[in-house]
Order: structure tokens, then sequence, then C-alpha cells
């Protein structure tokens, strides 16, 4: 079997195994199902790390699916292109769904009756949906697996149907991410109206072949379907279904959430940029640089805000994904192969310790039944290893070397030049603080303990009741109220009954009982997804394929003549490496995220963080059609930037 | 699109080389004088008035309809751009290929595979919405506050 007829199976295997335990699933006992997900899931990882390496310095394998291949220019085949990013993301996704399945075995201990297959087969699906995105050379092909994985992270968000939020939050998900899927076909339909093609390299040959620069139909086609992606990869305004959709959904699923899908986004726009757009037909560079930089800058800046303002485990990382997301796109933003290397070392480093991190709350979760911050004040101090994970975590967050984050860092900083410096030392200095205050909060007790001013503990119990009782009509309260509720200024500011706020208290075990002790299963997840982000910054070996990977990911005539059957070798880079200036600044980093946590129970504490943050948090309505609002104006703000 | 060719035009086209069907690509191009503008301008307005209704739903059910007249904008939007005046149908089964204009098949398959992803959409949605009806006890997303900030 050559390399080529392989790629099929990267997405035919995953949909294959899914359709056999959601049939099977009915008489197989809970282990068996859970084995067999294990080693399709592996076993689709170990394919694509074959043809990873078997590629090595080539442009990699192209497969037109059942021979259709274009005659005379023209044709309807649908190809898969197996480069160095492709692949690369394939093995990556695979990582995380069998980490994420090895978390899960001891996770939900009450599958459906019946049904103990069906958790595994939606990881499945969701694997195969990403892959596929990750592996089309097709624009249309990439629209119908970019709905497959948002349908099956739907599902998999509302997993827990019983529970009044999840349900919530996995329809906002469906709502935003479905608009932005249909902006995205819109953006199709226009690009097939000028070019009749619907492949990435074959819409970019024909926009360059077309004589003079992109005009209004290009941009506006480029516009539509840059929307879809970006709501995918959670850009402000765009940004609203995460947050909601991480608070609600069950730990693994999070875990491929924030490690993986959001970043699909961010590599769907430089797929689409590079491949189609960046020739002398489609959208000019400095247009591009444009919107990459403003979306990046805001989304990096709210993200580290809001990060910081939450109290609701979760949620809090699911802000410090949307802050690096942000983090991402403006290091993309040179629009250079270094950034683009940067960007990927970043991202893959990110996914190991953004999950390792979801492992930690999920295990928190578990044994307290609660991820809210104030609530967990200091109980965790039984759980000293993984308490060391979460410290650990934080601190790869906020880059300290040699972590794979802080490599990523440093490269994009180095690529992205100096403004964007002090921004990325900035947010990932905010985002680890966060986590390292919830650190020495939880599981060291440190700081102030919040339920300690007596006044506190009765309201937090009349919180509690209160929201047993919110399916009613006691609280139907519009957005409008929250500023006049009675004076947020008082010493019990934070603990208004208006403040728009999801506290984390009072959530649903994933767990029949509590855990008296962490699963091994959770734990060796877990321990191995943050040892994935140490590798990727310890490991020089894999440098070179991840620089080879954006060499090819950011060359607009290399990826055409892939497609097009006659391969070139683009011109390598470097591999990347540590530096000096790299390594200080990624230090200074560290340095600020451990001093703001040290400061921050005295700033939590008072008041004026609310007062301030205020109509930020208000924007947050968790109402799916102010979201939608925020959508739409985020399109229009786009059409604006790209004129 | 149903096709009633006059005798005319059916000569003409005859004389034509034949061309395989997926050659006969209908390109929005600029050689095209008369595209005309107006299912473009509907496939527009559509969407538009799809996310209004979205935005200003106070019905749950009403917002899954709502963006199911977002998503058919994208068919009005594809099957205007396969459309040629005076083309048929693509079906090849009574006449040789290239004999007559027919419209673009490739959008119709576009369209096809839209209309099963946005069944799918719709059905997750509609199935969550009566877990929240249960849940919550309401389907007014005004009255869902719970996960905010």
């Amino acid at each position: 079997m050559t390399a080529e007829r392989v790629l099929p199976l990267l997405v035919a295997v995953p949909l294959l195994g899914a359709a056999l335990l959601v049939g099977a699933g009915r008489w197989l006992p809970r282990y068996t199902a859970d084995v067999f997900g294990l080693l399709v899931s592996g076993g689709t990882g170990a394919l694509a790390v074959v043809e990873l390496v078997g590629a090595r310095g080539e442009p990699g394998p192209v497969e037109w699916v059942a021979g259709w291949r274009p005659e005379g220019g023209s044709g309807v085949g649908i190809v898969l292109v197996g480069d160095g990013a492709g692949l690369g993301l394939a093995a990556l996704i695979s990582a995380l769904v069998t980490a994420a399945l090895v978390y899960s075995r001891r996770f939900f201990d009450e599958p459906p009756p019946g049904q103990a297959g069906a958790f595994p087969a939606l990881l499945l699906l969701f694997q195969a949906g990403m892959c596929g995105f990750v592996l089309t050379g097709d624009l249309f092909n990439a629209f119908v697996f970019f709905e497959l994985m948002g349908v099956i992270a739907y599902a998999l968000t509302g997993y827990r149907v019983e529970e009044a939020r999840a349900v919530q939050g996995a329809l906002t998900f469906g709502f935003v991410n479905s608009l932005g899927g249909y902006a995205t076909l819109l953006g199709i339909g226009l690009l097939y109206a000028r070019t009749g093609e619907l492949g990435f390299a074959q819409i970019g040959a024909a926009l360059d072949a077309a004589a003079g620069g992109g005009d209004a139909l290009v941009t506006t086609g480029f516009a539509l379907v840059a929307t879809g992606l970006l709501v995918k990869a959670a850009a402000v305004p765009f940004h609203f279904w995460l947050p909601d959709a991480h608070s609600v959904a069950p730990t693994p699923v999070c875990m491929l959430l924030s490690g993986v899908m959001v970043e699909l986004g961010v590599y769907g726009i430089a797929r689409l940029y590079w491949a189609t757009f960046a020739g002398p037909g489609g959208v000019s560079a400095a247009d591009a640089h444009w919107v990459l930089l403003v979306q990046g800058v805001s989304t990096a800046v709210l993200g580290a805000v809001m990060c910081w303002q939450q109290r609701h485990l979760k949620r809090l990382l699911a802000f410090s994904t949307i802050a690096h997301t942000g983090l991402f796109l403006t290091a993309l933003s040179a629009l250079t192969p270094e950034a683009a290397t940067g960007v990927g070392v970043y991202l893959v480093a990110h996914a190991g310790v953004k999950a390792a991190l979801f492992g930690c709350v999920g295990v928190l979760l578990d044994r307290f039944g609660s991820v809210d911050e104030r609530e967990l004040h200091g109980r965790g101090r039984e759980l000293r290893f993984v308490g060391v994970l979460f410290a650990l975590g934080g601190l790869a967050l906020a880059g300290l070397p040699p972590f794979g984050t802080a490599l990523g860092k440093a490269l994009c900083e180095e690529a992205a030049g100096p403004g964007a410096t002090v921004l990325f030392v900035a947010v990932s200095a905010v985002t680890g603080a966060a986590v390292l205050r919830t650190a020495a909060g939880v599981f060291l007790g440190a700081g102030q303990p919040p339920a300690g001013p007596p006044h506190f503990a009765p309201r937090a119990a009349v919180r509690g009741e209160g929201k047993e009782q919110r399916p009613g009509a006691s609280e139907r309260r519009g957005a409008d109220e929250f500023g006049t509720s009675d004076g947020h200024d008082t010493a019990s500011g934070p603990e208004q009954e208006g403040e728009p706020e999801t506290t984390g208290s009072g959530e649903e075990p994933e767990t029949a009982g509590p855990v008296t002790r962490a699963p091994d299963s959770m734990l060796v997840a877990t321990t191995a997804l943050l040892a994935g982000g140490l590798a990727v910054g310890c490991v020089p070996a894999l440098w070179p394929h991840l620089a080879h990977a954006a060499d090819g990911l950011s060359d607009h005539s290399a990826y055409l003549a892939a497609v097009f059957g006659s391969p070139e070798t683009p011109p390598a880079s470097a591999a990347p490496s540590w530096r000096v200036s790299g390594v200080l600044l990624d230090l200074l980093a560290t340095l600020l995220a451990l001093v703001l946590a040290r400061t921050a129970p005295r700033i939590t504490a008072g008041t004026r963080r609310a007062a301030w943050a205020r109509p930020l948090r208000r924007l947050h309505s968790g109402h799916v059609g102010d979201y939608v609002a925020c959508t739409v104006a985020g399109m229009a703000l786009l059409g604006l930037l790209l004129r | 699109m149903n096709g009633r060719r006059t005798e005319r035009g059916r000569i003409r086209r005859r004389e034509r080389p034949a061309q395989p069907p997926y050659a006969q690509r209908p390109l929005f191009h600029r050689e095209t004088r008369t595209v005309n503008l107006l299912p473009f301008f509907c496939a527009g307005w559509l969407f538009l008035v799809g996310c209004y209704a979205l935005a200003t739903s106070r019905n749950l059910i009403h917002a899954v309809g709502a963006l199911a007249v977002c998503q058919s904008s994208t068919y009005v939007l594809l099957l205007a751009v396969g459309y040629r005046s005076g083309g048929t149908a693509p079906v090849f089964s009574d006449v040789p290929p290239g004999a007559r204009p027919v419209v673009d098949p490739v959008v119709q398959a576009l369209t096809l595979t839209d209309v099963v992803v946005g069944a799918t959409v719709t059905a997750l949605l509609l199935a969550l919405v009566v877990q929240i009806a249960k849940r919550h006890g309401t389907v007014d997303p005004d009255e869902l506050r719970e996960l905010r900030g």
C-alpha cells in the first residue's frame, strides 16, 4: 500500500470504528468498547506518524480519491493532501483523542444502559471529522468536515443532557458555529462562481491566472470563508460560544475542544490564505496582515482580561485558550515561514499543556463536585500530585523554559517583532498567573480564604439555593438591570446576585460517587499530556519536522505544485532552536506571572476588579441572540478591514 | 431550469464541439454581461434576515427556524451560481452529452450535501431545545441566564 493510499484511511478508520461501536455497542461490555476505541484512535495516530516520517523532507503524499484526477486542467475529484502540517495535525488530533479516551476510562462510571460504545464512538467521529478537515485539499470538503466536527462537538458538549447548563452551552455553541459554517459556504459559493473550482489549489491557480489583483468578489469570498474559520478559532468577536461550551462540556471533551479543535480554526485560516489567496490574484499580504493583527491582538487582550476575572476553573481555562489563540493569530500576521514555525511549536505544546490542565480540573470536579475557585479554596491539599501538575501547567502557560510553550512563544516573538513581544509576554504572564493563583489557592490554601469573612458564608449558601430555583420564575432579570442592582461597590460586591458570573459551584460530578483518590487512568493521561508539552521544547528531533511542516504550509507555489502533480521541495528554513533573548523573555514572563499570582489574593478579595471589567463581563450575557448579533458585527468588521 | 428550449437554441448548441459535462462550467465570468443579480441579492437578504430573526428571537424553536433561513440563503446562492439561461436539468439518460445546455451539476451536488448537513444540524439543535424545555421549563432565550460573565 503506497503512502498516498493510506491518506483516506486516516479518515475512514475512525469513521468505521465509530460505526462498529455504535452498531455493536449494545452487546459490548464497557471494557471492550473502551479498548476498541483506544486501538482505533491510537492506530490512526500511528498511521499518521508513519506517513509523516515516510515523507521526511518531501512535500508529502497527495491522493485523488477514487482516482478522479483532473483531466485537461479541470475535474471534479476530491484531493487529500498529506503535507507536513496536515499529517502533523492529524497525529496531534489522534494523540489527544487517545489521551481523552484513556482519561474517560474511569470518568463516566455509568454509561447509559446498553450504550457503552456511545462516548468512544462520538470521540472517534470527532477524530474523523478533524482529521478530514486537516487533510482535505478541497474547500467544500473542508466545509463538510467542518460541519461534521461541529455537530459532533455540539453533541459531546451537551453529552450530559440531564443537566440544565450543559444543554444551554451546547445550544449556544451550535447556533454560533453553524452560522459561521453557513457564512463559509456562502464564501465558497462566491469563489466557485468566479473560478469554477473548489479545491484550495485549483481556486488559487484560477485566481492567479486571472488578470489583475483580487477584486471585491474575491475579497468578499475570502471574508466569508474566513468568518467560519474565525468562529471556530474563537477570535473576538466570534468567541462567545467558547467559554459557554467549555463551562459545561465533560472534561475529556474540553481537552479536545481547547487542545486542538479551536486551533484548527487558526490552521484553516493559514491554509486558506497561503494555499488559495497568497498569489497575485488573491488578497494582498498587507490586508491579510492587518486583519490577522487586529483580530489577534483584540482576542489576546480580551482573553487575558476575562481569564483573570474568572472563578469557574473550566471557564478560566477556556478564556486562556482564547488568549492563546489570539497570540497564534498575532504571530501568524507576520505571514512568514518563521512565524508559521513558531505558531506550530506553540500550538502543539499548548495542546498538551492545556489538555493536562483540564485533566487536573476534571480530578477536582470528581473529588469535590465543584470547579469554583472560592469553594475549593484549600481543599486540594490532599491531592499533592494533581497540584504539582496543575502548577506546572500554569508555569508552562506563562512560558517557563524548557516547556514547548516557551520555545514557541520565543519563536513567535522573534518572528512578529518587538511590539508583539510586549503583548506575548503580558498575555502569557496574565493567563499563567490566573492558573497559578488558582493553584496556590486550591492546593496550598494560600492567600485570604474567600469564605473566611463570616458574611461570605451564608451568602454562598443562599446562592446555592437560588440556583436550584433558577429554572423557575425567581430570576428573570434582563441584562439592563445588572447595573441597577443594589450597590456593586459594597464590600461584598462580587457576590451580588446581579453580577454576571458563572461560579462553577454545584456542578454535577461526572463519576458516580466522589472519587476517593484520583483514578490512575486520569493521572496517567494528564501526566502524559503535560510531558508531551514538555517534550516539544526538549526533544530537538521534533523541531526539523515542525519547521518542515511550516515551510510547506506557508508556500503558495509549492502547495499548488504538489497538488497538480509536480512536487517541488520548498526552500527549507532553519530548524528552530533556543536563543538567549527568547529564554530571558520567557523567564521574565514566568516571573511576572509568579508576582501577579502572589499579589492576586489581595486583588480578587477587593471589589475594584468587578467594577472596571464589568462592561466586558456583561457582554458575555449567555444570550444566543446577543452572540449572533456580535458575530454579524464581526463579519461587518472583517469586511471593513479588508475593504 | 425546467427547460423548454426553442428549436433555434437547440441547433445552435449542437454546432458546438461536444464537451464532457463537467467541463461545461457556467462561470460568473466578466464576459457574461447579463448576470442576473437578483438571486444574489436574494441570498444576501435571506442570510441577513435570518441573522436578524436569530438575534431577536424570543423562542428557541423559532431560532432554529431562523438558522434554517440563514442556511437557505446558501441554497439560493449555489443554485444561482450554477444556473445557465435556457439550461435544463443535468440528466443525460436520453440525450448525448453536449447536445443541449444544462445547468451546473456540481452546485446541485453541493446543495444536496448542504441540505443533508442542514438536516443534521437542525435535528440536533431541536433535540437540544427539547432538553432545554425539560430542564429549564422555558424555551425563551431571555430566561436562560446561567452562563454569563
